[in-house]
């Protein structure tokens, strides 16, 4: 891709009308050769139109408040994430030493199962899949 | 890209907000315009505008320039429209698209604009198959570019075009 301000990065301009001589012929057979392709250019076009007060961009300074405001949900919600994941280690990890020590046959049976599980799950996986795929 | 606008992105990625809020003011008719396009529903695109930018700022750091700072707004718009698309049923999509149209439709007659029936056509067509349509015919990109966009390989979207333009000819043939 190359670097242009706006649009696709070869250089054209939205609406540029396609290269129909050589690359739409070679590309798309011969049925390209029918009029979908002007009249679609030529909608999109006027929907262009229709919209160009509504497509017009917020005043910067609402732009800067939304940005802001949407930056200080991402802080708190990566916060919240942070905050989660090392409450739920440190309950596992907790549990895990407390059964090591206390109660060493409860530990080792956790242990047990947990691998246990996982095969399990993993060989009802297939299954599941396929039954989704059949609906 | 101008070196005004490379500067800008420099200085957003360092945490310039009025830089950010410049650059997607800049971009936003652009972006607006194309979600239009794709989604046919100006209200889908209004929401999916927003969710956008806020998806740009957050993975602001993230853009290396090697594409142009609009492909990579439209690339995320684009992802962010089909994650919305897929926790869709059918039903609701197909609602929300004739509330699309007739919202368009009433655009065109405030506006005095006249009404193509190609837009109706294109409604219709489904939107992985409309959103490579677009990408390619209208907006110009190459298909290896709609592939980067759309996370799919080159083949995928070269026959997603070929599929859609196939679509709208058949969607037109039967409205005539």
């Amino acid at each position: 891709m190359t670097n242009d301000m706006t649009g696709p990065d070869n250089g054209r301009k939205p609406g540029d009308a396609p290269d129909k001589e050589g690359r739409l012929k070679a590309e798309e057979g011969p049925v390209s050769a029918e009029i979908a392709l002007p009249e679609l250019l030529a909608g999109l076009e006027r929907l262009d139109r229709a919209y160009d007060d509504e497509a017009g961009p917020p005043p910067l300074g609402m732009l800067q408040a939304r940005l802001i405001a949407a930056s200080e949900r991402h802080r708190r919600r990566a916060l919240r994430e942070w905050l989660l994941f090392w409450l739920v280690s440190l309950f596992i990890l907790g549990f895990s030493l407390l059964a090591i020590t206390s109660a060493p046959p409860v530990y080792w049976t956790v242990q047990g199962l947990v691998p246990i599980a996982g095969i399990i799950a993993a060989a009802m996986r297939p299954g599941r899949k396929g039954r989704g795929e059949r609906r | 890209m101008s070196d005004e606008e490379l500067g800008m992105i420099r200085q957003a990625q360092h945490g310039d907000r009025l830089a950010l809020a410049q650059l997607f003011q800049n971009h936003y008719s652009f972006l607006y315009k194309y979600l239009l396009k794709a989604t046919m529903d100006p209200q889908l695109a209004e929401d999916v505008t927003q969710d956008t930018i806020v998806r740009c700022m957050e993975k602001m750091t993230s853009y290396n320039g090697s594409s142009s700072f609009s492909s990579w707004m439209i690339t995320i718009a684009t992802r962010l429209y089909i994650d919305r698309l897929r926790r869709r049923s059918r039903e609701e999509e197909w609602i929300r698209r004739e509330q699309g149209m007739r919202s368009i439709r009433w655009q065109f007659e405030t506006k005095g604009e006249e009404w193509s029936d190609v837009l109706d056509a294109l409604s219709r067509v489904s939107s992985p198959q409309r959103i490579a349509l677009l990408l390619k015919h209208y907006y110009g990109y190459s298909y290896g570019e709609i592939g980067k966009i759309l996370g799919i390989p080159e083949g995928t979207a070269k026959s997603r075009a070929a599929y859609g333009l196939k679509q709208l000819r058949e969607e037109m043939k039967m409205d005539d």
